[in-house]
């Protein structure tokens, strides 16, 4: 016999899982609500004007019919029907023909209220709000209603005043349109996103659900961000989910999830660059994500390009992604150099340029993740991170790297990801991405010394997972072939520091090197 | 039924209802009779769109008012303020009617938005009014199928009205 704890999660899960579900034909909202809004539930929607209540709602509908022909109902209380429907002209999701009364039917509340003779000029009793819940499930049982939204709760709930009432007037409603499985949305107007979920703070706790839409300002920007509060009967993504209005509506983009690294790399990748996988023991392990820092026209780009041009000799596709520059700039650079060909680049190497400011940080994140199902790159470049920091804050950046990061890892995607830093040597690397050791493996640091009247790039490894790594500082150049990794500075001290001098025998040695010089002139 | 006049319920499936009304709104709209056409769920321009050709039915618009849109300018459509509002429906009915030199058709779309609005006794009432009391007037309503109240509404009205499938 099941112990009434085993028979009570027998049932929970049951429940939980056989819940049917009234999907609202958003995908993202879907998934992070398993499956849809559970049927027949009563569901607040909260928020401060204009963060997208409506066009929500109306989705819920559109959607409802478009896509899994079920008929809705819209009451609106707030705004003219006819504007309501004039606001949506133009969003993909809208169909005038839908609204014919029978698949969508759509009221004024209001209008209605007066036609009936309810005096709104008063506080409603009892009876009014009886004859209300009435007159909607009536509409709702002739039309076969499946969904319907009123918006907003918040104009009803002031007629009503008493909030009693309201708790009495949104039970019964929930109630009733429950038993007719009907899914309903309330809209609910808070005066501020710090301002709870409802204006008169019943509502919220008579709704079986709260969904929540709310501004944020993140650098001065503003970002709308959707939350699922509460939900009744069923599990769901508890965490913010940025979403913009657009022609299509209000499109969301859910974080890509951290995903559980399952596999663990030994295999090596070479890097392509001469004379640089003898400094990590012959490559990179797979897999792993390399931040290159270093001040402009220190090489990064190059140094990211040779390393899809070594995966591309032996056919593993690379993806570039540029915030920086034009795709035709990147492709130009890169032919300059010997490593490529036009035709293994063209054939290998997918180059993306994007704007950071055209969209939010996760909206990035969704774009970059679509094109590398699509293309299926082995090796990956982010080029670079330091132009998301002019456009995002660096929690925003640091929160995108540790994403991408693990959805990387988890699909066996080797990483380079660069960063500008300041000319300066010892400050010149950011230590906030030091915090991303779960996600960061390899550090490698590029600088500018002056040497003997001279600009010379050195490089350094500085962290390397899971393998020993050369620790000195190693001379680079450019040149046609690309990089070439030379040797340690022999008998140069303080490089690190900005003050780069040769020890004394070194100097001596110099100088005797120049007198002789001299001498054969 | 009264006389030789026709009272019929259409019943449309809910998926074919804007393309049944339409096929429906061309034959009749030829007809040598004048169309009163009552709409509870559509904008008269929208009625228009659904009637096309040159001949206009008469529209009474019990939408445009509750939707706040703005009013036709046209003496062939008269607006009440919603579908609510069935004894005016009534009587505006009757007026146009009336007025009609001719013989009239009356068409109703559709039931079940007055159903929606009103108990099912006042439209049982209305049904009847436009049954009997319009003697000679054929009238047709539109009915989309499914439901617990169109099956009482439907009982209620069939010894007036008579059934067809679309």
């Amino acid at each position: 016999m099941p112990s009434s704890k085993e028979k009570f999660k027998n049932w929970s899960n049951h429940y939980l899982i056989k819940m049917e579900r009234c999907a609202i034909g958003i995908e993202q909202i879907d998934e992070s609500l398993n499956g849809g809004l559970p049927r027949g539930h009563c569901v607040l929607m909260s928020g401060t004007s204009g963060v997208g209540k409506t066009i929500f709602a109306m989705q819920f509908l559109f959607n409802g019919y478009s896509k899994f022909k079920e008929t809705g109902i819209y009451l609106t209380t707030t705004e003219p029907v006819i504007k309501a429907l004039n606001n949506l002209k133009g969003m993909s999701f809208f169909s005038a023909d839908l609204v014919d009364g029978v698949r969508l039917h759509f009221s004024d509340l209001r209008r209605i209220m007066k036609d009936w003779k309810m005096d709104s000029s008063k506080p409603f009793t009892m009876r009014d709000v009886r004859q209300l819940v009435e007159a909607i499930e009536r509409m709702i049982k002739v039309s076969g209603a499946k969904r319907a939204v009123i918006d907003s709760i918040t104009a009803i709930c002031y007629l009503i005043h008493d909030k009693a009432l309201i708790r009495e007037f949104i039970f019964e409603l929930g109630n009733s349109l429950n038993n007719l499985g009907c899914t309903t949305l309330l809209t609910s107007e808070v005066l501020s996103d710090n301002a709870g979920n409802s204006s008169f703070g019943v509502e919220e706790f008579i709704s079986d659900g709260i969904l929540k839409l709310t501004f944020k300002e993140e650098d001065e920007r503003p970002t709308r961000i959707f939350n699922i509060v509460k939900m009744r009967g069923t599990s769901f993504f508890q965490g913010p989910i940025p979403f913009k209005i657009n022609d299509k509506g209000l499109v969301f983009f859910t974080p890509i999830k951290l995903a559980e690294v399952k596999r663990a790399y030994d295999e090596k990748v070479k890097t392509g660059i001469r004379g640089f996988d003898r400094l990590v023991e012959g490559g990179i392990v797979k897999a792993s994500t390399t931040l290159i820092s270093g001040p402009s026209g220190t090489g990064k780009t190059i140094l990211s390009l040779q390393f899809l041009s070594g995966g591309a000799l032996n056919k593993e596709k690379g993806m570039f992604i540029t915030f920086e520059e034009p795709e035709s700039q990147i492709v130009k650079e890169a032919l300059h150099f010997s490593f490529i060909s036009e035709n293994a680049m063209k054939k290998n190497i997918k180059i993306l340029s994007i704007f950071p400011e055209n969209a939010l940080i996760y909206e990035h994140l969704i774009n970059i993740k679509n094109e590398i199902e699509r293309f299926k790159p082995s090796r990956l470049v982010i080029d670079s991170l330091s132009s998301m920091e002019k456009v995002f804050s660096k929690k925003e950046v640091l929160e995108f790297i540790k994403r991408l990061g693990y959805y990387l890892k988890s699909e066996g995607i080797t990483a380079w990801f660069t960063h500008s830093s300041s000319p300066g040597l010892s400050q010149s690397f950011s230590s906030e991405y030091v915090k991303l050791s779960t996600v960061i493996d390899n550090i490698i640091l590029l600088r500018y010394v002056e040497l003997d009247s001279e600009m010379k790039r050195f490089l350094t490894v500085l962290k390397v997972r899971d393998s020993n790594h050369d620790k000195g500082l190693r001379e680079y150049k450019i040149d046609k072939k690309g990089v070439q990794v030379e040797n340690t500075f022999k008998g140069v001290k303080g490089i690190m520091t900005g003050t780069a001098s040769r020890s004394i025998e070194e100097e001596k040695i110099f100088k005797a090197f120049q007198d002789l010089s001299s001498n054969i002139r | 039924m009264n006389g030789n006049s026709l009272k019929v319920v259409k019943e449309f499936s809910k998926d074919e209802y804007n393309e049944k009304l339409s096929k429906l709104a061309r034959e009749i709209i030829n007809e040598d009779k004048q169309v009163v056409w009552v709409s509870t769920s559509r904008l008269a321009s929208d009625v228009k769109k659904i009637v096309g050709g040159i001949k206009q039915p008469f529209i009474i618009d019990t939408v445009s008012m509750m939707f706040n849109a703005p009013k036709e300018e046209d003496e062939r459509v008269s607006f009440v303020s919603s579908p609510a509002m069935i004894d005016e429906i009534n009587d505006r009915v009757a007026e146009v009617v009336k007025n009609n030199k001719g013989d009239s058709l009356v068409v109703v779309d559709s039931l079940n938005s007055l159903l929606m609005y009103n108990s099912l006794n006042r439209i049982t009432k209305l049904m009847r009014s436009f049954a009997v009391g319009f003697g000679n007037t054929d009238v047709i309503c539109i009915v989309v199928k499914g439901g617990e109240m169109i099956e009482r509404l439907k009982e209620a009205i069939k010894d007036v009205f008579v059934f067809e499938e679309a």
